[in-house]
């Protein structure tokens, strides 16, 4: 038990770190709250533009692109507020700084995620909700308590299977040391979330929807909430996240097992 | 002229080193050429033609806009930055050189390895894979190449100022970020410039950034008469000469400020 409460002391502490980081620079903070604002709306202007000057996009018309795209935010803002660095799992394995966090008493995962926390992106949260609910009473998707808690439920496994993929593809560092960033990848596959599904190949959507899921981080939910789909969403979604969460477990723990320090 | 040259090779060399990197470059650029196809597709299903283009059209606009908009995440405002925030920009300047020659070298080797190592290839594997068309004419094709050259010189001032930038916030990644995402948007990479409302179009055609993406594609793809492209490519010119004067006067207001703090 009061282990529980040293890591929940702990993980406070954290949080408190990323808020200071936040006050150091507050000119920086502003630039990177308007950056990231800027970033995610360059991306959403394209399809929204594309959506306007058609009827929509395979059925998908203006408003369910809003929900898309504003859901695909949610879970990725929330993983860039709080754990951002599970990015840094490369640079820590080259320059050997998991020397440090194997001495402290506390899991290397729980210290490297805490490491970080860019606080910044919970701007593009608030927008992401608000592009929802725009997009949410145009369509008219009914309010009730149900899809409210699927809401809620999706915000977290999302966001923990969206983190869970980071993981996985940032844990191959560990064997591919010198060969840039492997990472990068989950980001190139993450593109096609952020589209309706249905317009790519048959091929691509088997591999969002089964080898790495990030279907679920966006298309199949937020096709649940405007009934586009007959699949049972809120039961799929957390076991796709438990399945990927422990895959992505293993494949770190077997990594920091085989961690050899680069001795710098 | 020789100081120039091997500048520009050395930048060249340095980036050999990171040629594993390249290959997830290559990967993301291909992929997302792949997923803006798809969505084109799903647009053309059930019509020929939008404002003048074809399919065929629209796949080398994205294509060539794709590949030109991955300089947009490079330049040598993230070099310069640091230059800045490391206080090296001593050292730098103490060089027999002057430092925007230093760095417009540096560009310029970025560039050649970015078009023979990303631009060229990705290019040709994607006409390959998705098709799309060639260049409306000879004369066409050689005003592209000289506009995208042209480009290199407003890019590189624009670089120069997101850097100067990074001396006020004290951290590079963010100004970098959203000079991306500022040009990815302005440019016309995401989405053609015809597809914002009207006045908007208006407006960002004759703004710098089109020249970067939207003009040479037009050209290329024959959809200015001579006359046009002639015209959009004086107003590229215009804007380098704009820009040049705009980051020389900056950088003497920013260098006395490393000059107080002492670099």
């Amino acid at each position: 038990m009061s282990r529980i409460r040293h890591y929940i002391d702990l993980e406070k502490a954290y949080l408190y770190l990323g808020v200071y980081t936040l006050k150091e620079y507050p000119l920086d903070s502003i630039i990177w709250i308007i950056s990231i604002i800027l970033r995610e709306i360059t991306g959403f202007i394209g399809v929204l533009l594309i959506a306007r000057s058609l009827d929509g996009i395979n059925g998908w018309d203006f408003y369910a692109i809003c929900v898309l795209f504003s859901m695909a935010m949610l879970t990725e803002s929330l993983g860039q507020s709080f754990v951002d660095s599970v990015w840094s799992i490369g640079s820590h394995v080259r320059k050997g700084k998991f020397d440090t966090y194997l001495t402290r008493p506390a899991p290397v995962l729980m210290q490297l995620l805490g490491s970080r926390c860019n606080f910044q992106a919970m701007s593009t949260f608030t927008m992401a909700l608000v592009i929802l609910i725009y997009g949410w009473e145009h369509i008219g998707i009914p309010l009730t308590i149900g899809n409210i808690l699927f809401v809620l439920e999706f915000i977290i496994c999302g966001t923990i299977l969206n983190t869970s993929i980071y993981l996985a593809f940032n844990s191959l560092n560990f064997w591919l040391v010198n060969s840039g960033n492997v990472a990068e990848l989950a980001l190139t596959f993450r593109q096609f979330s952020k589209y309706p599904l249905s317009i790519f190949p048959k091929l691509i959507i088997g591999v969002m929807t089964y080898m790495i899921p990030f279907g679920f981080v966006g298309f199949y939910p937020a096709s649940y909430l405007m009934g586009k789909t007959d699949w049972n969403v809120p039961v799929l979604l957390p076991i796709v996240m438990l399945i990927v969460a422990s895959a992505a477990g293993l494949i770190w723990r077997t990594g920091m097992k085989g961690y050899n320090s680069t001795g710098t | 002229m020789k100081k120039f040259y091997y500048m520009v090779r050395m930048v060249f060399m340095e980036k050999m080193a990171y040629m594993k990197a390249l290959l997830f470059d290559a990967a993301a650029a291909l992929a997302s050429i792949f997923v803006y196809y798809c969505l084109w597709r799903v647009v053309f299903k059930d019509r020929n033609e939008m404002q003048g283009f074809t399919m065929v059209e629209i796949t080398t606009y994205i294509i060539l806009s794709r590949t030109l908009a991955m300089q947009f995440s490079e330049g040598i405002n993230r070099e310069f930055a640091l230059w800045i925030y490391e206080g090296s920009i001593g050292t730098e300047m103490l060089r027999p050189v002057r430092l925007f020659t230093n760095l417009f070298s540096r560009r310029v080797g970025e560039f050649l390895f970015y078009i023979t190592f990303k631009a060229v290839p990705i290019m040709l594997l994607a006409f390959l894979l998705l098709g799309g068309a060639g260049p409306a004419g000879g004369i066409n094709l050689l005003l592209f190449l000289l506009s995208v050259l042209i480009s290199i010189g407003i890019m590189f001032y624009v670089e120069m100022l997101v850097g100067m930038g990074s001396f006020y916030t004290l951290t590079h990644y963010a100004l970098g970020y959203t000079k991306t995402a500022v040009l990815d948007l302005l440019s016309g990479s995401v989405v053609p410039i015809f597809l914002f409302p009207g006045f908007i179009q208006e407006i960002l055609t004759f703004l710098p950034f089109a020249g970067m993406v939207s003009v040479p594609i037009n050209i290329f793809l024959g959809k200015y008469t001579l006359r046009e492209s002639l015209m959009y490519i004086g107003i590229q010119c215009f804007w380098v000469i704009i820009m040049y004067f705009l980051a020389h006067g900056c950088f003497h207001k920013v260098i006395k400020k490393v000059v107080v703090q002492g670099g």
